[in-house]
């Protein structure tokens, strides 16, 4: 069956907080390599933006608080493969981050995965069958709490109803990587969730 | 009513030994009675009168030779009911016994040409018969390709026509070469060779390849013969540089050329002329005969 | 819903372990063998870059292809702009800019071709004909044939007919008679005449009287058949004649492509493709074109012929079959006919430009490479003694002559590098030196080609210049060095040889009188030094240029004849020199000053300067600027590292001076240019000295703009100047930093978009200076901190969005917060709130649209304010909850549309705020030694727990009250459209904050939330979501219930409650057909 990989990125804040994306990154991503490419946001810079563009065909993007765009949407709603994917920056997610309130905030944009950044730290949880996925910064920006985080960046490889994430991460100048799967539908039980 | 003739290629040319296929559309609105359908294709050499060969032919020798006579019943006598109608025919491109067949050509003294006329005989006290034809072009292509046999060639002052010979050592020196990658040349490709100014103190102001076409005919032991420049092309304009070989190179014009003939009337015969003009009125020209052929 | 006002007492904020719950729905991760970016496709990705940089210049498309072949994402990847074209077609354009000849956009050279063939060199034909047709103005009048010169109309047959020998001689013998009647034309008329022949050429084409258009084609052709009675007009004539010749070309090949769309489209096999071959085209449109290509073919005359064979040269490909390799040798070979070397040279400088439309890569350059052996093997033909004698007659100079010849051999030699082989440049250089040895081709030669071709012969090429400049043209050997200089920038020479030529080649331009040609051959010498030679050098020569400059300016100044003015200006300037001297002896920050005496003088003078210098000064300017490795530059070719500008020549006496030729707008333009330079080369700066000069450019260009300049320019100002902040860097010195954001901010006052930057900049400063103490601030750093943080509350209210402003505040205060500046952070958050109200302020218009953004806006304004809330710690006097407290009065008095969600929505945030608030730890906080939150200050204050519930059951009233409102409004609505909606946003909002925050366990809360869900399924919410939330409270029952085996009756008794909450959720939404108990407190209630 084909497989679809989606770059999941955001944050970036060039040239706010960061001048780039790590070297690294940008060596590993090639156009071609992704069907699409969603961002959280805080993108800030023009070139960026162009870059990220130029990866895939298709691309969302929502509006972070220090983007400019105002006709940038604040949240988005994306189709690939059998998935629905949700697009928000999530400054506006009371606290910050809450598994509670992300999960609230899926269910509002029924979505199957909820792709949200802003706190600079990489996640993927699972919360009532839904996938509550955050990239973390792609250029390692300060965020509210602190005053670096990791770069990283996520890719999704969605086949049928199975989804893959690969995390990756910047930790001493190499680029880790770690990957888990969800099958929509599935999982999400209670008990799968206590095993874990 | 209508009637007319249509052959299946769009150019009307066909080969000597092929088949010529075509159409007559006959178009009625009101029944048609007939007494048959005939189609006659015909093929002649036709010399003719100019002021310049007055003196060989009277006008009674100039009756046609016919070399393709072919007749083709298509129908008996019938009715054509109101309605179009399409007759396909063919016939194949033979000579009369005893001739041979020449290419289409329309010369000063000699024409060759053939035509392809239907015939809708019709009877009775007010109508009238209907006739139609179309040209019909003939090629008669070689079967075994001939040797290219290429022609080297040296032009020098002694080559020039317009000098008289104790006029000669005044003559700056130089010399011309060059080469016809043919002289026995296919209609169809082009005709290629090169020529070099080696060396000439005197400027040069073109160089040029001229195509000549000579036609003669015959009769009752006298000729008359007509030289006609069928294409010049200027290949060198100026004074070209010494020592660097320029393509001669022409693509024969449809027109005006045919194969080689030799026959007992006529003959048409083709050569090229290689022509360095100087600065100063004087020029050189070297002859070379070549032989055409439907390749 | 009267019944929620019952449950007042029930609403308690629960307790949560937001880390722990995060970790239990967390998904095992293992380390993958193999991911989708992994190091096998890195590998691949980076062998195919490299093998295209390797083989770029041998024809990349071919490598691409090879690289395409092996696997399906490299064709995409491929697919995508070549870095290497680009820079390929930037060092063309360069090269070709640099001959004064052609340059250009690269890619507007179209190859119409079969398979996709790449855009050619940056070889731009309709630039090169302008810059000819701007190059090549005579005064006088140029003779042309009457014959020549007739109208269209009138025109005779072409000699195509077959004539009799004796008639053909008679042809000839009137040839002879040169004598033809002629007319005499200036510049303008003779335009007029080709502008008459191209409207007939339309006309005729329009009436579709082809045979006319064609004979009309002949006659321009022969307009350029033999030289002008005025050579310098040549290349203006064929520029002009090209066009009409061109313009035929494509009409007759589109005839042909409709002719042969045509036929497609009735073969059935639909439109003909773009890229189409000889196999796409059907018998009748080959007939047709061969019926075009025959009447080419008989013209007599050869120059003609030739114009029109190459002129309908892309119809061969409707016929196929047709080796086009040959065919282009063909006329290549043809031209050598031509015996005048300069039509000649045009004839093969229009068949180059024409293969490109038949064939590319290797088979271009091999017929393009024929057409230049042969014009430089012919160079004799030039300087002949009857040619000599004849341009002497004309009164015509050698050096005049041989310059008509530097387009065609400009085109030539570029076309020939593009992409080449290395060997490429030597054959070039053998044939030039075989028979050559003009400095015309020079010149064209070293333009096309780069230091990677001759940067390992230099040596050898320094005597060929030399031996050029000896020949009679007597062309001064400054052009020569500085196309050489300018393929060098890029590719520099070996270090051995890199004084050597210098002190060769800048002698000669040094040498030169003109000051535009001086100033244009230093140019590249200036880049040139820049990147590759030491700095000394650089200011030698720099200075050389300045002195050269200024005795311009007091040249021409003295020229004018303004007395006064001339002798002020050369007083001036001398002493302009000295004080520009002596400024850059004291250097640093008192430069501005020291300058000010010259810069006024100099300033003056600068009017004098020639204008066509300038241009080339602003080049050498913006390089400098820009650093060693600036512009263009080729980072793995030069190599040499992440240097900036240098402070040392950026503030030199010479670089001053040269600044100072500017004035006005000119000098705004100059600045944004620099500065421009100074952003693309992107390196941080960390020199205060060079900052300071920058930071004089940035207020110049500030200072030349003003409220009423068009929107882009000031947005392009903004960027440069506040991409100038973000680029200086003063490492530990903060300080320093902070007085440049102060001085910034004073600057740039009317850059909106620079003064937002110098927020961000602060922003991060604080962010550095807390990275640099290690999350710690001692007694020094800790004022420091307090400055800046002031320095953002006085900065941010000048900014006009207020979204901007409050996106500001909110940052700053968290930041301040990790700076553990807690009263900074209180004053910044009451900004904040404070804007709330700004940014729901519907904008001047009245338009609805931008209300309801406003509206939007404001919900994002509050729910962003309340996140950072969360972390802010209470007021010593104002209480735990001061902000909350006035940003739930901001919400309150805000003026809402009654018809949307965002109250309620807003209100829920407020209400989340306070859930967190009321937890052992905040789900997160400011670092250790950052400010204290609220979860140290008052752990087990139970005033604090008694006075956060109070508010959190308030909170939730008013929301429910909230919900309540719009339930009524909505009820009248059928719950139909956009009022349902809203309504049930509101509701499920209030239904997810219950869920996350209350405590579920209390009766009264769980048959109140019973009880919503029960009106959300009965008032139209997608059954998927209520869904999704029962499958939610089941997780969290299931949770609570193992954690109730460990002990804890707590949660036991939630675990109890949400299984109830959970299944009556699953009932009502469908998920279950029956109630999972009997005594379900959900089912009871229904």
């Amino acid at each position: 069956m084909d497989c679809e990989n989606v770059l999941l990125c955001g944050d970036l804040h060039v040239p706010y907080r960061a001048e780039g994306v790590p070297k690294a990154f940008k060596d590993m991503l090639l156009p071609g390599k992704m069907q699409h490419v969603v961002c959280t946001g805080n993108l800030c810079g023009a070139e960026e933006a162009a870059w990220l563009k130029s990866l895939a065909p298709r691309m969302t993007l929502v509006r972070g608080d220090f983007d400019d765009d105002d006709s940038v949407p604040e949240t988005a709603v994306t189709t690939v493969g059998a998935f629905r994917i949700g697009v928000c920056h999530g400054h506006t997610v009371v606290p910050w981050g809450d598994v509670e309130a992300l999960a609230a905030m899926a269910r509002r944009l029924d979505c199957d995965i909820l792709v949200t950044g802003h706190t600079h730290v990489q996640s993927v949880v699972e919360v009532g069958g839904r996938l509550l996925v955050n990239p973390g910064s792609m250029t390692g920006a300060f965020s509210a709490t602190t005053a670096a985080s990791a770069p990283a960046f996520q890719l999704l490889s969605l086949t049928g109803h199975a989804a893959t994430v690969f995390s990756y991460g910047l930790a001493r100048g190499e680029v880790q990587v770690t990957k888990l799967t969800h099958t929509k539908g599935g999982g999400g039980s209670a008990a799968a969730a206590a095993e874990a | 009513m209508d009637l007319s003739v249509k052959l299946s290629r769009v150019d009307h040319t066909f080969s000597a030994g092929e088949k010529c296929a075509g159409r007559i559309i006959v178009k009625t609105r009101s029944r048609l009675a007939h007494s048959g359908l005939m189609l006659v294709a015909h093929g002649e050499v036709q010399p003719q009168l100019s002021a310049r060969n007055a003196g060989i032919f009277g006008a009674s020798q100039l009756n046609p030779t016919p070399i393709l006579h072919t007749e083709l019943p298509i129908l008996d006598a019938d009715v054509f009911e109101p309605g179009e109608y399409e007759l396909p025919f063919e016939f194949p491109i033979e000579p009369i016994p005893g001739e041979t067949l020449a290419e289409t050509y329309h010369g000063v003294y000699v024409n060759v040409q053939y035509t392809v006329s239907v015939e809708l005989k019709r009877s009775g006290m007010f109508v009238r018969s209907l006739a139609a034809q179309c040209p019909l072009v003939v090629h008669t292509p070689t079967e075994a390709k001939p040797d290219p046999e290429p022609n080297d060639f040296e032009i020098l002052p002694e080559s020039l026509k317009n000098v008289r010979a104790e006029r000669l050592s005044a003559i700056p020196p130089f010399r011309v070469t060059g080469r016809l990658e043919q002289t026995n040349a296919s209609l169809t490709t082009p005709f290629v060779g090169h020529i070099t100014v080696e060396e000439s103190t005197e400027r040069i102001r073109s160089l040029e390849l001229q195509l000549v076409r000579v036609e003669t005919v015959r009769n009752e032991g006298r000729e008359a013969r007509e030289r006609t420049e069928i294409q010049n092309l200027q290949v060198g304009e100026g004074d070209v540089a010494r020592g660097m070989p320029v393509p001669l190179y022409a693509v024969l014009p449809r027109l005006f050329t045919a194969p080689t003939v030799h026959r007992s009337l006529f003959s048409i015969e083709f050569e090229v002329n290689v022509i360095v003009r100087f600065e100063r009125h004087y020029l050189s020209t070297l002859n070379i005969p070549i032989t055409l052929y439907r390749g | 819903m009267e019944e929620s006002k019952a449950a007042s007492l029930a609403w308690v904020a629960r307790r949560r372990n937001y880390a722990k719950e995060r970790q239990l729905l967390a998904i095992p991760v293992t380390v993958p063998d193999k991911h989708p970016l992994d190091d096998e496709g890195l590998a691949y990705a980076r062998s195919k870059l490299s093998r295209q940089s390797g083989a770029g210049r041998a024809g990349g498309a071919a490598s691409a292809r090879d690289a395409g072949a092996d696997d399906p994402l490299g064709a995409v990847a491929s697919a995508d702009e070549d870095p290497l074209r680009a820079a390929a077609g930037s060092r063309a354009a360069a090269a070709a800019a640099a001959a004064g000849a052609s340059s250009g956009p690269a890619g507007s050279h179209v190859v119409g071709a079969d398979d996709g063939r790449a855009s050619h060199s940056g070889l731009n034909w309709p630039t090169t004909r302008q810059r000819i047709l701007r190059k090549y103005v005579v005064d006088g009048s140029i003779t042309l044939s009457r014959k020549l010169f007739d109208d269209a109309a009138k025109m005779d047959a072409p000699a195509d007919r077959a004539m009799s020998l004796e008639e053909a001689k008679e042809r000839l013998a009137r040839l002879d008679e040169a004598a033809e009647p002629t007319t005499e034309l200036t510049q303008r008329t003779y335009q007029q005449h080709i502008e008459r022949l191209h409207a007939s050429l339309e006309s005729a084409w329009a009436s579709e009287k082809r045979v006319l258009a064609l004979k009309i084609a002949i006659k321009t052709s022969k307009l350029i058949a033999r030289p002008t009675s005025m050579p310098a007009f040549y290349p203006s004539a064929f520029a002009m004649c090209s066009g009409i010749l061109d313009s035929f070309g494509r009409k007759v090949f589109e005839r042909l492509r409709g002719i042969a769309d045509a036929d497609s489209r009735r073969m059935g096999t639909g439109a003909l493709p773009a890229d189409f071959t000889a196999a796409d085209v059907g018998s009748a449109t080959r007939e047709t074109t061969r019926n075009w290509l025959y009447k080419t073919a008989c013209i007599r005359e050869l120059v003609p012929r030739l114009y029109m064979e190459l002129a309908l040269l892309e119809c061969y490909r409707f016929l196929g079959g047709e080796d086009y390799a040959a065919l282009l040798t063909r006329l290549a070979h043809t031209c050598r006919g031509v015996g005048d070397p300069l039509v000649a040279a045009y004839a093969r400088f229009y068949l180059a430009k024409q293969a490109a439309r038949l064939v590319a890569g290797e088979p271009e350059r091999a017929c393009v490479w024929l057409c230049l052996s042969d014009q430089l093997a012919t160079w004799g033909l030039t300087t002949d003694e009857h040619r000599v004698a004849l341009l002497g007659r004309l009164g015509v100079s050698q050096e005049q002559y041989a310059d008509l010849f530097a387009p065609p051999l400009a085109w030539l030699c570029q076309q020939v590098a593009w992409k080449a082989p290395s060997k490429m440049f030597s054959r070039v250089i053998r044939a030039f030196r075989a028979s050559c040895g003009s400095p015309v081709a020079l010149t064209a030669i070293l333009s096309a080609f780069d230091g990677r071709d001759y940067g390992p012969h230099l040596a050898d090429i320094v005597p060929l210049i030399k031996a050029a400049a000896e020949q009679p043209t007597q062309l001064p050997p400054a052009d020569m060095y500085r196309a050489l200089a300018e393929g060098l920038v890029d590719f520099p020479p070996p270090v051995a040889d890199r004084m050597p030529f210098l002190r060769d080649a800048w002698t000669a331009v040094s040498a030169v009188e003109d000051a535009e040609l001086f100033a244009e051959c230093a140019a590249p010498f200036v880049e040139l030094l820049c990147r590759h030679y030491e700095r000394e050098h650089l200011i030698v020569v720099l200075r050389v240029v300045a002195k050269r400059m200024r005795k311009a300016a007091k040249e021409a100044a003295e020229a004018a004849g303004v007395p006064g003015d001339a002798e002020g200006g050369g007083a001036e300037s001398g002493a302009g020199d000295a004080a520009g001297a002596g400024a850059g002896a004291a250097a640093a920050p008192g430069t501005a000053a020291a300058g000010d005496t010259g810069s006024a003088s100099a300033a003056a003078a600068a009017r004098r300067v020639p204008v066509g210098c300038l241009s080339h000064l602003e080049r050498i300017l913006v390089c400098l600027v820009s650093g060693p490795s600036g512009s263009g530059g080729d980072s793995a070719a030069s190599g040499d590292g992440d240097e900036g500008p240098d402070p040392a020549v950026i503030t030199s006496d010479a670089f001053v001076s040269l600044m100072d030729l500017f004035s006005g707008a000119r000098k705004t333009d100059v600045c944004r240019r620099m500065l421009e330079g100074f952003v693309k080369a992107g390196k941080p700066t960390s020199d205060p000295v060079l900052v300071h000069t920058l930071m004089d450019m940035a207020r110049a260009l500030h200072d030349g703009l003003d409220r009423s300049s068009p929107a882009p320019e000031l947005a392009r100002a903004s960027f440069l100047c506040g991409r100038l902040i973000e680029l200086t860097d003063f490492g530990r010195d903060l300080e320093r930093q902070l007085a440049l954001l102060t001085e910034a901010r004073q600057s740039f006052r009317l850059l909106e978009g620079a003064k937002r930057r110098v927020c961000l900049a602060g922003l991060r400063l604080t962010r550095r200076a807390l990275r640099l103490v290690k999350g710690r601030h001692g007694a020094r750093t800790a004022p420091f901190m307090r400055a800046c943080f002031a320095f953002m509350h006085i900065t941010t209210p000048g900014l006009a969005s207020a979204r901007h402003r409050l996106n500001i505040y909110c940052a700053a205060a968290e930041s301040a917060l990790c700076n553990d500046c807690a009263p900074q952070a209180d004053a910044l958050l009451a900004a904040a709130v404070a804007e709330v109200s700004s940014v729901a302020a519907p904008p001047s218009t009245d338009d609805h649209e931008l209300d309801t953004k406003g509206e939007t806006f404001a919900e994002e304004a509050v729910r962003r304010v309340a996140g950072s809330l969360v972390m802010a710690p209470g007021h010593p006097e104002a209480g735990p909850f001061h902000h909350v407290r006035s940003l739930a009065e901001q919400v309150r008095l805000l003026a809402w549309d009654p018809l949307s969600s965002a109250r309620v929505r807003c209100i829920m945030a407020i209400a989340d705020v306070l859930g967190c608030m009321g937890q052992r730890e905040l789900p997160y906080r400011p670092p250790a030694g950052g400010a204290e939150a609220n979860d140290t200050l008052y752990a087990g204050d139970p005033d604090y727990e008694d006075e956060l519930q109070d508010l959190y059951a308030a909170t939730m009233e008013e929301a429910l009250g909230a919900v309540s409102v719009l339930s009524d409004v909505a009820k009248d609505a059928d719950d139909a459209g956009s009022v349902g909606e809203a309504f049930r946003d509101a509701l499920m909002t209030v239904i997810d904050g219950l869920c996350a925050h209350a405590e579920l366990s209390v009766p009264e809360a769980a048959a109140t939330l019973a009880k919503l869900l029960k009106l959300a399924k009965r008032r139209g919410v997608a059954e998927g979501r209520l869904q999704s939330l029962a499958r939610r409270l089941e997780e969290r029952a299931a949770a609570a219930a193992e954690e109730a085996e460990t002990g804890g009756k707590q949660a036991a008794a939630q675990s109890e409650a949400l299984s109830r909450l959970a299944n009556g959720a699953a009932v009502l939404s469908g998920l279950r057909q029956q109630a999972w108990r009997p005594a379900d407190g959900a089912a009871e209630a229904e």
